[in-house]
């Protein structure tokens, strides 16, 4: 299956999404991710740390260094109640946008 | 406007030179740093050579470079739309001068007043001493305290029995007051002045912010000496360094000032009121002081009741035991030296000091007087900021279609907050 480039916004959902599953790094998502969703989706990793630090600024994970398997330094990502209401609100959005989408496409 | 505007824009530009300290970008470089190796790790177990393996993951990454780059974007990008929304309701308030007026007033009268009365309040009333453990300090007085408020004062041969008896106070001292024309320094004026027994400065725990206290040996006034308040040292010495030594008048005797007290010390008399000016010796009660017979010996008269005084409680006495000592020491007294006075003025009462405010017959109404003030201004403030709500709310309602933005066409995640910018509801609202 060829791969699908994320839709501009989506990116933040998914990694909310997967942090309701629990505490994560980076690269741990990054992972889950590309698991989850059979590999179809792809961030590139890069966009990855722009959306998951203006996450961390809007106040929906909470972050910190912890040393992580073979001693590194990671930075932990958990989601915060305000992050689990704001996927819940997002979650809801999304299937509305589908929905509309769908509606349309089927009429036109 | 423009100049709030640039003044926004430094005060945000500091924020980000601030939010970019070096532990944020460390941390970065650690983080991209785990990434990478994570990445590489999983290369060469699918069995890539590691050359390749680096280049894998680096290309999957993005750059390591790009990748700092756009996290230090975002970072920065807060405090940029902090400054469109500062930017926003500046302009917005801008336009309405008459709501910005009515809410600068009504918080300026609603802050004013309560600031206004508590600094009252507080001066009078919730100020205790600045004294070491100020809880500790009783006043003593002929009478029974809370009895129907008559409170009498002592005689100095009663502050001497008590000192040199009883077993309750660690430390006490008496005092007198008066008030005399002081001519020195800069001037002439009448000074409030206290005639304090040698004892003040140890039982208060306080020292001279200049110069000495007073010996044992001077308290009788023999060597007539003063220390005088800072505040009367900056009014009338003009804060001169060389003051100690110095002659002072005082209803025309000379006293030499040998110390000035610390700035926050106003006296024990009225501190809340009038701060005391000058103290002399106790003894200089005899010439200055209220009761013009310069030739008796107030020192010695049991009946001359002009003294006020303080015990310091000793380590685990209570007021109640301190109470009972105090009442047999007055039967004591009573026996030795039989006085003419009524009744109930033999008897000792004891009340803390902090407990007393402005004074003990005017407390009775200062207190309940003034808790009432702070209640009444505080429900001023509290109407004043419910008023600003309505109107607030008022305003918000009449502009809810302005900032609607909510639509299911919203995109998810980035884009529902951009839609919800200000700028944007503000335009969509010039084309409406």
């Amino acid at each position: 299956m060829a791969k699908t480039d994320l839709l501009q916004g989506t990116l933040e959902l998914l990694v909310l999404k997967i942090l309701a599953l629990g505490p994560n790094h980076g690269w741990g998502i990054s992972e889950r991710l590309r698991q989850v969703s059979r590999e179809t989706l792809s961030a590139s990793q890069g966009s990855l740390y722009p959306a998951l630090h203006r996450l961390e600024l809007r106040g929906f994970v909470t972050s910190e260094m912890v040393a992580s398997e073979n001693n590194r330094l990671a930075r932990v990502y958990t989601l915060t109640a305000a992050g689990r209401s704001q996927l819940e609100t997002e979650t809801a959005n999304w299937q509305q946008l589908v929905q509309s989408m769908r509606r349309v496409l089927r009429t036109t | 406007m423009a100049i709030l505007g640039r003044l926004f824009g430094r005060v945000c530009a500091g924020l980000r030179a601030a939010a970019k300290r070096r532990h944020i970008e460390s941390e970065l470089d650690a983080e991209i740093r785990f990434h990478l190796e994570m990445s590489i790790q999983a290369n060469v177990a699918a069995g890539m050579t590691p050359k390749d393996a680096r280049r894998a993951a680096l290309r999957d990454l993005g750059g390591v470079t790009q990748t700092k780059e756009a996290v230090r974007e975002v970072r920065a990008s807060v405090f940029d739309s902090t400054v469109q929304d500062v930017r926003y309701a500046v302009r917005t308030l801008g336009r309405s001068p008459g709501l910005v007026a009515a809410v600068v007033l009504t918080l300026a009268i609603g802050i004013g007043a309560s600031t206004a009365a508590f600094s009252v309040v507080n001066q009078l009333l919730l100020q205790s001493l600045p004294v070491a453990a100020s809880h500790e300090l009783l006043n003593v007085y002929r009478g029974r305290a809370r009895a129907g408020g008559a409170f009498f004062q002592l005689s100095y041969p009663d502050f001497q029995d008590i000192v040199e008896r009883n077993k309750v106070f660690g430390d006490a001292l008496a005092f007198s007051y008066f008030i005399a024309p002081a001519v020195g320094g800069k001037g002439t004026g009448m000074v409030l002045g206290e005639a304090v027994s040698a004892s003040y400065w140890s039982t208060l725990g306080i020292a001279p912010g200049a110069g000495r206290s007073f010996h044992p040996t001077e308290e009788r006034a023999d060597e007539p000496v003063a220390v005088i308040s800072d505040r009367f040292w900056r009014m009338r010495f003009g804060s001169d360094p060389a003051v100690l030594g110095q002659t002072l008048l005082v209803k025309g005797r000379p006293f030499t000032i040998v110390g000035v007290m610390p700035p926050d010390f106003r006296g024990l008399l009225q501190p809340t009121i009038v701060p005391t000016d000058i103290w002399l010796p106790a003894g200089a009660v005899q010439q200055v002081g209220p009761i013009p017979k310069p030739a008796s010996r107030l020192l010695d008269d049991r009946e001359a009741r002009i003294f006020l005084v303080r015990g310091r409680l000793r380590p685990g006495v209570s007021l109640v035991q301190a109470q009972e000592a105090m009442a047999l020491l007055a039967q004591d007294i009573e026996r030795q030296h039989p006085s003419t006075s009524s009744r109930t003025r033999r008897a000792f009462g004891l009340a803390r000091t902090d407990s007393v405010r402005v004074n003990e017959a005017i407390d009775r109404f200062a207190v309940p007087l003034g808790s009432g003030v702070m209640i009444g201004v505080g429900l001023v403030l509290l109407v004043a900021c419910v008023n600003l709500a309505n109107l607030l709310l008022a305003r918000g309602t009449s502009r809810s279609a302005e900032v609607a933005c909510d639509s299911p066409w919203a995109p998810a995640g980035e884009g529902s907050r951009d839609s919800c910018s200000p700028s944007t509801s503000s335009l969509r609202s010039s084309e409406a």
